[in-house]
């Protein structure tokens, strides 16, 4: 038994570590420049040099084959530097819609492996209704629309799962055919989309798709959200454990104050407990043999996952700004989007009172129980 | 990173499950079900059945009396013990002689120490209690004032100690006393074995706030031990006292979290039976409490991986600890708030003392035993090393933020 990263996930873990270093200054003119994301260099690198994108791609379409494990090591690092790429979107919810969608061979996926194509799920939070599609003229056609789409006014490609006469289907949409808008997000690093589809052409990627594989797909996008909620814990209790140590006042380094200790030190228990949560939740997803006691379904894993981590880095955030007194307010200082991001993933997949209903329902009481 | 259990772990813990359902009562509906008097009748009845399946001193080597088995093995042990809410640790002593002073001796002790203590310990005949804090040395746990001075083949033991558990019960204690009164703090300090049942030795019962006499003070005047009977070497007092705190570590993080889940199953019926299951205020804490449980039982994973690869757990128990007590807090206080005005009364069937949570079989209505739990959640925060002093540790070993001052402990 081990918690601790083999090799391999600890060489990962580096790499992604000093590759989100590498394009940090890139990565931050972009953001303050309004084009989160849309530093085409960034990607390109990412893509191709690093192969992120293909980390949980199957190997029957070209990906890496890796674990969602791997991943979420790597949105750990991602986090740490609030990365404006959309990794998440591509790597993480899309891929893991398009595996709900079967085994059936599709062009998105190798796309995606190869760093070709950018993609986000518009779903990743919520259930399909209100998406609708159906076939016209040999085709498929979708309906419905989406606030706050994880990257969606930048990807290349949209999956959209919509009901169909028949039952749910999942759709590949291009971004360029779909009219999306791009919103004023509250995390400055990551742009977000309303999309709006109104008969949008559409590729089929499967017709006959398992509600369940849907709702496991939304569950693992949060659980690699929560990953990379621990590494914007890590980044931000970083800065602030920096300035503690060098920021002078009354003769003093202002780590030395026990006051400012002891919320630097309970930032840092909730950075670790986040870390253990949603390292346990990465790799019990992806664990497919049950040789481990007492394995949870991945849906409540989820909900327990997010329960504990949001709030967690969100008072470790806030703590950091604390720290770092006046400084963190400025929007030169780097806090702010972390500060920013930890508010908005908390939030970005649902409420949590969706997860605390949830996990209640599990011990027979609340509104979700039925 | 792997956390599956070998498929010889797996059919260790089936043959566990099946041994304790074969030595269980029939009826057996968990320790929280008995009464007062049954307890104390299955107290040293229990105790024998697990001496005798090896799941008592699980961890202790088999030459010892021992059950033999690894970490993993015996954090199995307490989980499914827990699981059928039947105790580990039948009688008021036994996590001391077994689960602190034993594998204390086995890695500091003589062989004579060793031969004399383990078996008594064993058998029950020795009931060991933890002499560490002082009216003068709590947090700052080398500020130690009794002082023993050697006298042939004896030493002269004079001060006090207090706080310890099980105390009254106990008739030895193992103590950190100043044998070089020249030095102060850390140094000077050596690890001492003391009887009880002796003219110089005086044991006073304190109550606790739920009303237990719990704890003691132990007062000693011109007390003797035996020369040999210091741990470790004269002047290695500290360095034994810590270890010791160590080898609390690793086997019992995941029973913990089983005896939490069964707590919240409990506490969800409470709810029910309060009419509340659709009290969102109160379903959506008591939720936020079940993903903390999850988290303990996480944080126990890691910290049993790492004591089952031989790592030395570091000062990551302190986030461990920081998370749990405050846990046991927040758990009890919710359910204060689901009993409600109900909560200013005790009525029901009184429980067992226990500062973790109740054992399986609890009536769930009880407020008596909940109002117990809210009460014995309320020192974890102190003993064991405060939050605070906790928050300390993180800081400096782990943040390496400027130390505090220690005047005492300065020694090094
Ligand atoms: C239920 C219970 C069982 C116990 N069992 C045993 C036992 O079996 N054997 C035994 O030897 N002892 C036992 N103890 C004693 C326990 O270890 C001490 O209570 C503990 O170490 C705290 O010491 P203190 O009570 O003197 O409090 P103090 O050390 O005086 O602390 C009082 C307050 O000051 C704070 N404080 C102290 N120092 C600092 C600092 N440097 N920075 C910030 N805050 C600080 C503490 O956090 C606390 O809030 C037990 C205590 C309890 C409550």
């Amino acid at each position: 038994m081990r918690f601790e990263l083999d090799a391999d996930q600890a060489d990962l873990a580096a790499l992604a570590r000093r590759f989100f270093t590498d394009v940090l200054a890139d990565d931050r003119a972009a953001i303050l420049a309004g084009r989160p994301g849309q530093e085409p260099k960034i990607w390109a690198r990412l893509a191709t040099e690093a192969g992120f994108p293909a980390i949980a791609v199957p190997a029957e379409h070209d990906g890496a084959d890796g674990t969602w494990l791997d991943l979420a090591l790597v949105l750990e690092a991602a986090g740490q530097a609030v990365s404006s790429q959309p990794l998440l979107a591509t790597a993480g919810a899309a891929v893991a819609v398009l595996r709900a969608g079967g085994p059936g061979a599709h062009p998105a996926l190798t796309e995606i492996a190869a760093g070709e194509r950018t993609a986000t799920w518009v779903d990743a939070a919520r259930p399909a209704d209100g998406l609708t599609a159906s076939a016209r003229d040999g085709g498929w056609r979708v309906t419905g629309q989406r606030a706050h789409v994880l990257h969606g006014d930048s990807v290349d490609l949209l999956l959209v799962a919509a009901r169909t006469a028949d039952g749910l289907g999942l759709f590949t949409v291009e971004r360029g055919s779909a009219s999306v808008t791009s919103e004023t997000p509250l995390d400055p690093a990551r742009s977000l989309g309303t999309v709006v589809l109104d008969g949008t052409p559409a590729t089929s990627v499967a017709t006959d798709l398992d509600e369940a594989a849907l709702v496991r797909a939304q569950a693992i996008t949060r659980i690699l959200l929560a990953a990379e909620q621990v590494g914007v814990g890590q980044g931000v209790l970083d800065l602030a454990v920096e300035h503690a140590l060098t920021r002078q006042q009354f003769g003093r380094p202002i780590g030395g104050f026990q006051a400012v200790k002891h919320l630097l030190a309970d930032a840092y228990a909730d950075v670790d407990s986040a870390r253990v949560v949603a390292r346990y939740a990465a790799w019990a997803v992806s664990t497919p043999a049950a040789a481990v006691d007492r394995l949870e379904d991945p849906v409540e894993l989820a909900a327990l996952t997010c329960a504990h981590v949001s709030p967690a880095i969100e008072r470790a955030a806030a703590a950091a700004l604390q720290v770092l007194g006046g400084v963190g307010y400025a929007w030169e200082h780097p806090a702010h989007l972390y500060y920013k991001r930890a508010l908005s993933s908390a939030r970005l997949l649902g409420p949590a009172d969706e997860h605390l209903d949830r996990l209640a329902a599990g011990l027979g009481l609340g509104p979700a129980r039925r | 990173m792997d956390l599956r259990y070998s498929a010889a772990e797996q059919a260790y813990r089936d043959e566990v499950r099946s041994t304790l359902r074969s030595l269980l009562p029939a009826d057996w509906a968990g320790y929280g079900a008995l009464g007062t008097e049954e307890r104390a009748r299955f107290d040293p009845w229990w105790r024998e059945r697990l001496l005798e399946s090896g799941m008592f001193a699980a961890g202790w080597p088999a030459e010892y009396g021992g059950g033999g088995l690894s970490i993993i093995e015996q954090s199995i042990v307490a989980e499914e013990l827990a699981e059928a809410g039947a105790p580990q640790y039948p009688t008021p002593n036994d996590t001391f002689g077994l689960q602190l002073l034993g594998p204390t001796l086995m890695h500091y002790g003589s062989p004579e120490q060793r031969d004399y203590f383990l078996p008594r310990t064993l058998s029950g005949e020795i009931r060991w209690a933890q002499g560490y804090s002082e009216p003068e040395a709590g947090s700052d746990l080398f500020n130690v004032r009794t002082v023993a001075h050697r006298s042939g083949d004896t030493w002269i033991v004079n001060g006090q100690k207090v706080w310890q558990t099980a105390g009254t019960t106990a008739n030895w204690i193992f103590t950190v006393v100043r044998t070089d009164p020249e030095v102060k703090g850390a140094k000077g300090l050596s690890f001492l074995l003391i009887p009880i049942d002796q003219r110089g030795v005086t044991v006073r019962g304190i109550r606790n706030m739920a009303g237990e006499t719990e704890l003691a003070e132990v007062f000693f005047d011109d007390a003797v031990a035996r020369a040999d009977h210091v741990v470790g070497g004269v002047g290695q007092g500290a360095t034994v006292a810590m270890a010791l705190l160590g080898f609390e570590r690793g086997a019992g993080g995941l029973a913990l979290a089983v005896s939490s889940r069964i707590e919240l199953e409990r506490l969800a019926k409470l709810i029910v039976e309060s009419g509340r299951a659709d009290d969102t205020s109160v379903t959506r804490r008591l939720a936020r409490c079940r993903a903390d449980a999850h988290a303990i039982r996480c944080l126990a994973l890691r910290t049993l991986a790492a004591v089952s690869s031989k790592a030395v757990p570091g000062a990551e128990s302190s986030v461990t600890k920081w998370f749990v007590s405050r846990y046991r807090q927040r758990v009890t206080e919710l359910a204060l708030d689901v009993l409600g005005p109900d909560a200013v009364a005790l009525v029901g069937p009184d429980t067992v003392a226990a500062r973790g949570p109740q054992p399986k079989g609890v009536d769930p209505t009880s407020r008596t035993a909940w109002i117990q739990a809210a009460l014995h959640a309320r020192p974890i925060t102190v003993y064991g090393g405060s939050l605070q002093i906790q928050r300390n540790t993180i800081g400096e070993r782990l943040l390496g933020l400027p130390r505090e001052q220690r005047p005492t402990t300065a020694a090094r």
